[in-house]
């Protein structure tokens, strides 16, 4: 991605929610004559000092109509995150006004900007690297406690870290390897295949817990899919409410896509998981609703986690197979996906039969809920929470990948290490080892930005004793 | 005698860069001085009396493909050659030869001698005079000046030569030679920066004193390959080399002289090369070894010197005999010469452009072990490419600049130029990128069109190459489109043994199987065997080989080098001033201000320039010079 950095550049910077505040930022040559046009306070903008504020009004240019009062911060470059002019426009938080007034902004001369484009500047102007960049455009798009650590951890490099040192430990491989083809009359025997193999191994092991690392990576950033589905009359909307209202969290709708499939979002000890209503799955004796199967399968297969509910009065002994087998076929082809089982409606028993049938389902097999009065629901928050921790199947020394280009690279760095245990496998030349090699540490200084510091003549000489 | 003579280009020092220098701009029509302090000395190998070995038999036959002399010498003068690395692939084979040393010497003053438009002399040239930053005279030491268009200085070792051994301190230039003086202070007025280095060289032993059955012999290729690919065939006797080891005894021995260590006790201040330390350094950094590896090399065919490689030591005269005399064979050994340590003056090589010519002085070019390079191949290849440029410098041409994917002489320079000294320069068959390219064998195809363009290749050599990259391209083009038979080719699979075919295959494809030679393609198809002549060579086999197993690798790093190219390629505009470049690190800036490197190639590999900078540069000439011209070569 080339972007051009001489033009000027805004965009709004806060959330199209309804919300007390939005703010526009523009950042570039033009930022102060552009916000004069649109903005109108005490003195010009142009002529404020930098990192101060002033009360005005937004003004459309060309009509000159008058769109919100607004407060206008300057702050002149270099000090700036961009590294440029960046003028800030505080507003009311409407959606509706701030894309208007950034409509007036682009009018009056600046580009809308692409996603991370200011970060992208900030790069550019030497005011980050580029680990860092990337870890703020996490930063920034991160709506959950652990996306915001995780984004933190990466800002202080420890990803960087890590990199740096899986570099060097393929850097001396490739030195023993480089030993051997340029001392060839000192018998140094530095390093046997079997021991290349078996060291470049453990290297692609690491390398490849990294890239699966993205899996959480992303997770964490994106949030947690989770699947309610049943039978109905199982009280699955009932449990949706309960969890979103018990959790306070962002409800709102998707309209358009899926008609019947509700989403919100919640946030369980600092992460997001995101709920999907499977609400209207209907079997009529044998006749099975061929577009609610359809449905209901697709979105499980994009699940993390699927909450299975039965309603604990539909659970006689006949009833009972017949709804395992339907929730057999529902699962069927849906791979190793995490599912909790509930059962709802407790609060129609009496407590003796609550006692019995807790007693029952304490082999762990269901949960005993009542999605009506909150019953089982600490119990509940703390398995779904579990499930971010057994997606996290390793430890990965608290750095975890977040983005696809990390990915990538990491992916085609493994990639590389692959081919070489290929080639030497079938006793392919070192020197074309080598080249795979080199190839994997070229990846990795792709990743970090940096270029090689070390040279492997410094580990052959302080390794090897050669000189003829 | 000089005094009334004007000349087009005068060469200072007659080693192995002054050598090549003066021989390729005098074959080009150049009227030349090379001029040295002792004339009876040229190329003389100072220190091993080897030529060749990793990287560096690669920049011989590349020196050669351009019209050098240094392979046809050894092959005239060479007493044991050997393929190093047979084991592993050919690209990193690397041929490598024991010379007579005196008879190297006298072959060299003889062509230098008997070369046209050269004029070769005693003297030492102790300064250069200017004018408009150029060069037009060169002052002798007697006080004589001469008048000359331009100026390649290779002086090797000898500025400020300081020797060291034990206690000892002595003036030395090589063996038994005064050092040169003056020339230092000479550029260094023109604020040319200089720093300084060290090395060293082992005993050398009487053969006639040496129990030479205490020795593992070590026999040189019984079928010597040539250096050069004019010669047809090695006519020298051949001599063995022997092998031995130092053991616990000697190790104690030397350290009874570590005290009296120049290395040690810190007197010599120059850097020395790693990768060829001395014994007390060997003894001192890897104190778990209880021997070290010591070779024994005859200097020559009619003489009794030895050299000891792999025992370059600078300790106190009474440690180095009592040493040598703990290893059995060498009880009674007479050292005819002691080891020593030498210090001298280099001038870092990034005040040079890439055509070797200095940035601070115009037509003054800088070649061999003076810029920090170690090795008599390093240093002829920078002459042979510095003669180039002078050439081209005085008919207002191009610089000839050869690009790191193409040549292992342009990894060596572009190293030069763009990183920095920090111990004497040795090539490594690893600093070049696109190594499995640039073979020892295929460095005719790679250049010798460039050596055929300067004139100094023949038509009849350039075609008898030619002929050969036809005659594979054409095997090659026939092994893809011949289809053979199960039952023809199954036989002889089972001898070897290989899977037997199902179906029809063709013969590329077998030829792919790691198990499977050419001799095998061979039998499987006898019509391909018959009438050409290459069929029967061993290099040509091992190419087409490697072609053919290898292709895959072959191709991406041809596309990587493709890749590359773009960037490689892009001028960076001559006016440009980073220092106000704000998008860059200080680091870049400071740097790319000073070294002002010709291509965006180069500066990336600027140590302390980052992938970034160099992205935001690129950005940068985008905006702002549009057009940006590409190099030709």
């Amino acid at each position: 991605m080339i972007l051009p950095t001489d033009d000027t550049i805004a965009a709004i910077s806060t959330p199209l929610f309804p919300s007390g505040i939005g703010v526009i930022r523009i950042s570039g040559s033009e930022a102060l004559s552009i916000a004069d046009k649109v903005f109108k306070g005490k003195k010009p903008v142009s002529a404020c000092s930098s990192h101060t504020a002033q009360h005005g009004f937004i003004h459309n240019p060309e009509s000159n109509e008058r769109l919100d009062s607004a407060l206008c911060l300057v702050m002149k470059k270099p000090r700036t995150y961009t590294g440029e002019d960046v003028v800030e426009l505080f507003m009311h938080g409407s959606p509706f006004l701030l894309q208007e007034a950034i409509d007036c902004i682009i009018t009056a001369g600046a580009r809308q900007a692409e996603a991370g484009e200011f970060t992208y500047r900030a790069y550019i102007n030497g005011k980050m690297n580029l680990t860092q960049a990337e870890s703020v455009h996490q930063l920034v798009r991160a709506r959950s406690e652990s996306g915001l650590r995780n984004a933190f951890l990466q800002l202080q490099g420890s990803l960087q870290k890590r990199i740096i040192g899986l570099r060097s430990e393929v850097l001396e491989i490739l030195s023993d390897f480089e030993a051997e083809i340029e001392f060839p009359e000192e018998d140094l025997s530095s390093i046997s295949k079997e021991e290349g193999i078996s060291r470049i191994r453990s290297l692609i092991r690491q390398l490849t817990d990294l890239t699966n690392s993205y899996t959480i990576g992303k997770k964490i950033e994106e949030g947690v899919k989770i699947v309610i589905c049943g039978p109905p009359n199982s009280g699955k909307s009932t449990l949706l409410n309960r969890l979103l209202n018990e959790e306070r969290a962002i409800v709102h709708e998707i309209p358009g896509t899926t008609r019947d499939i509700i989403e919100g979002s919640i946030i369980i000890k600092g992460a997001v998981f995101r709920l999907f209503d499977t609400a209207g799955i209907r079997e009529t004796g044998e006749t099975v609703e061929e577009e609610g199967i359809r449905r209901t399968y697709s979105i499980i297969k994009k699940a993390d986690l699927v909450l299975w509910v039965d309603g604990i009065t539909d659970m006689n002994g006949q009833n009972e197979k017949m709804f395992i087998n339907q929730k057999e076929r529902y699962m069927r082809g849906s791979g190793d996906k995490q599912i909790i089982r509930l059962l709802n409606k407790s609060d129609l028993l009496n407590t003796v039969e609550r006692a019995q049938i807790q007693k029952k389902c304490e082999n762990g097999f269901h949960i005993v809920i009542s999605a009506k009065r909150g019953w089982g629901f600490s119990r509940l928050r703390q398995e779904i929470s579990n499930t971010i921790e057994s997606l996290n199947v390793k430890n990965y020394e608290g750095t975890i990948i977040t983005s696809m280009r990390q990915k990538q690279l990491l992916s085609s760095g493994r990639d590389a290490l692959k081919r070489a245990v290929e080639g030497l496998k079938n006793n392919i030349p070192y020197e074309y080892i080598c080249m795979e090699i080199n190839d994997c540490i070229n990846f990795l200084d792709q990743f970090t930005g940096t270029k090689s510091q070390k040279d492997i003549y410094e580990i052959i000489f302080k390794k090897y004793c050669v000189g003829k | 005698m000089l005094k009334n003579d004007r000349y087009d280009i005068v060469v200072v020092g007659a080693g192995h860069a002054g050598c090549e220098a003066a021989l390729v701009c005098a074959r080009c029509g150049m009227k030349v001085l090379l001029v040295t302090m002792d004339k009876t000395t040229a190329a003389k190998m100072y220190c091993n009396p080897a030529i060749g070995g990793l990287a560096k038999g690669h920049l011989v036959r590349e020196i050669d493909a351009l019209g050098g002399q240094m392979a046809k010498t050894t092959d005239a003068t060479g007493i044991q050659f050997r393929m190093l690395n047979r084991s592993k692939g050919p690209a990193v084979w690397s041929p490598r030869a024991q010379a007579d040393k005196k008879l190297y010497s006298q072959y060299m003053i003889k062509i230098l001698e008997s070369q046209p438009n050269l004029t070769y002399a005693g003297g030492e040239v102790t300064g250069v005079v200017t004018k408009n930053n150029g060069i037009t005279e060169v002052v002798l030491k007697s006080g004589e000046t001469i008048k000359t268009r331009a100026v390649i200085i290779m002086s090797g070792t000898f500025l400020g030569c300081k020797g060291f051994r034990g206690k000892q301190t002595f003036d030395v230039g090589g063996l038994g030679e005064p050092p040169a003086v003056g020339l230092t202070q000479s550029l260094v007025s023109y604020g040319i920066r200089y720093g300084r280095l060290k090395t060293g060289t082992p005993p050398r032993l009487d053969g006639r004193t040496i129990d030479w059955t205490k020795f593992e012999r070590q026999y040189g290729d019984p079928e010597p390959q040539p250096f050069s690919f004019s010669t047809e065939r090695i006519t020298m006797p051949q001599i063995s080399c022997y092998l031995g080891w130092t053991n616990e005894k000697t190790h104690e021995i030397l350290h009874e002289g570590f005290s009296e260590s120049p290395l040690f006790t810190g007197r010599i201040k120059g850097v020395g090369p790693r990768y060829c330390p001395s014994i007390e350094v060997k003894i001192e950094q890897f104190a778990d070894k209880t021997r070290h590896q010591i070779f024994l090399e005859p200097e020559g065919l009619d003489t009794h010197w030895i050299y000891i490689n792999g025992f370059s030591t600078s300790l106190p005269v009474d440690i180095q005999v009592r040493g040598l005399r703990s290893i059995p064979g060498l009880e009674n050994v007479e050292v005819l010469e002691y080891g020593y340590a030498v210090e001298y003056d280099y001038f870092p090589p990034d005040q040079l452009k890439p055509s070797l010519e200095t940035k601070a002085i115009n037509r003054l070019f800088l070649a061999g072990q003076i810029n920090g390079t170690s090795g008599y191949e390093e240093a002829a290849a920078q002459g042979i490419i510095a003669g180039l440029n002078a050439i081209r410098r005085l008919k207002d041409e191009e610089p000839f600049i050869l690009q790191r994917s193409e040549a292992y002489i342009g990894v060596l320079i572009d190293d030069l130029i763009t990183k920095p000294i920090e111990e004497p320069y040795r090539l490594f068959t690893s600093r070049a990128e696109y190594r499995l390219l640039l073979r020892q064998d295929n460095a005719n195809e790679r250049l010798m069109h460039y050596g055929r363009d300067f004139g100094l290749i023949t038509e009849e050599l350039y075609d008898k190459m030619r002929r050969k990259k036809t005659s594979r391209d054409k095997l090659l083009e026939y092994l893809k489109g011949k289809r053979v038979q199960p039952f023809l080719a199954n036989p002889i699979l089972e001898t070897v043994p290989s899977t037997p075919l199902r179906n029809v295959e063709t013969l590329y494809k077998l030829l792919k199987r790691p198990e499977i030679s050419l001799l095998h393609i061979f039998e499987i198809d006898p019509e391909l065997d018959s009438g050409n002549n290459f069929y029967h060579s061993e290099a040509f086999i091992a190419q087409v080989e490697m072609e053919v197993k290898y292709a895959g690798y072959i191709d991406r790093l041809n596309r990587q080098s493709e890749h590359v190219a773009r960037m490689e390629n892009t001028l960076l505009p001559e006016t440009i001033s980073y220092k106000n470049l704000k998008f860059l690190s200080m680091e870049a800036r400071d740097k790319l201000q000073k070294l002002r490197p010709r291509t965006l190639g180069q500066a990336s590999r600027i140590a302390g320039i980052s992938v970034s900078d160099i992205t935001n540069l690129m950005i940068h000439l985008r905006k702002h010079f549009t057009g940006i011209s590409k190099c030709s070569t």
